[in-house]
């Protein structure tokens, strides 16, 4: 897949899902390249660049196996900066459909 | 993981001790859904592209958004790069753009075309109209029409590529002028 359209909707991926519930990192990959072609390693630098900005946390949770798991939730900041990116994407994706499934040239 | 590790070398420790937390809670999550080693590694993908990622340079396999780089710079620095730089502007690229600018009074001339052949038209008219004003008469009425006509096409011709010419001028100098501000101010590309 193109790099540059994942570079773009990655973050708001990551951050569509954690605004639904918190989630631990693998939950996340998984859930993400489920989806989306990619190596799942990508969404951790994501990860730790939206902790970075503060527009994600994280803590531990004890877990009925193994040791405590590290979540990730929204901060915030985060789910304004979402509901921001969302609709920005939303306005952009409408538009390149329209140039896309414009077939009578009406657009000129 | 020592891969990943022996790539990250360039951050500070504890940067690193905090991604190989992350990276190795991966692999214990994912072995806690039941999956095997070998392809929580496959799926985590190359450790040196994962790297890079981490370092901020995401362009080889993996997606990031990475801002544009810039460098930091301080006032006086910026000050003689723009000094520097509008020197050489001066010297080298202002003769050059000046002589492009010029240039454009040829394909400019079409306008002036035009009026001439319209000018011809308008005598030609009078003259048809009121013959006995003589002084605006004209020698050889049927050559001077073919000739007006073949002159406005032709200024149209020159129009057409004054206004092309013209666009390529104002586009090659905003380009010009946003690399000089880029340059000053540390920005790539």
């Amino acid at each position: 897949m193109n790099i540059q359209f994942k570079k773009g909707a990655l973050d708001l991926c990551v951050m569509a899902l954690l605004e639904k519930k918190d989630c631990y990192g693998f939950e996340l990959a998984s859930t993400v390249s489920n989806h989306i072609d990619i190596s799942e390693g990508t969404i951790y630098p994501l990860l730790k660049r939206l902790k970075d900005d503060m527009l994600v946390d994280t803590y531990l949770m004890e877990s009925t196996e193994g040791p405590p798991r590290k979540y990730y939730t929204l901060t915030p900041t985060g789910r304004g900066r979402y509901s921001r990116l969302l609709g920005e994407w939303k306005s952009f994706t409408s538009g390149v459909e329209r140039i896309i499934n414009d077939g009578k040239g009406e657009l000129n | 993981m020592s891969q990943l590790r022996g790539a990250l070398a360039a951050l500070p420790e504890e940067k690193v001790r905090e991604i190989e937390d992350d990276i190795s809670r991966h692999f214990e999550e994912g072995r806690e859904n039941g999956e095997p080693e070998d392809d929580i590694a496959v799926r985590l993908g190359d450790p040196a592209a994962l790297a890079k990622e981490y370092l901020g340079d995401g362009d080889a396999d993996m997606a990031d958004s990475p801002l544009p780089a810039v460098k930091k710079r301080g006032f006086l620095t910026k000050f003689w790069i723009a000094v520097g730089m509008g020197f050489f502007t001066l010297v080298f690229v202002f003769p050059f753009w000046i002589t492009l600018v010029s240039l454009w009074i040829v394909p400019a001339c079409g306008v002036i075309f035009i009026l001439s052949g319209v000018l011809v038209f308008v005598m030609l008219l009078i003259n048809a109209t009121f013959p006995n004003v003589t002084w605006i008469a004209v020698d050889y009425p049927m050559v001077s029409f073919f000739a007006a006509i073949s002159i406005i096409s032709l200024g149209g011709l020159f129009c057409i590529a004054a206004k092309y010419y013209g666009q390529f001028l104002i586009f090659t100098t905003k380009k010009y002028l946003q690399f000089f501000y880029n340059t000053v101010n540390g920005r790539d590309a």
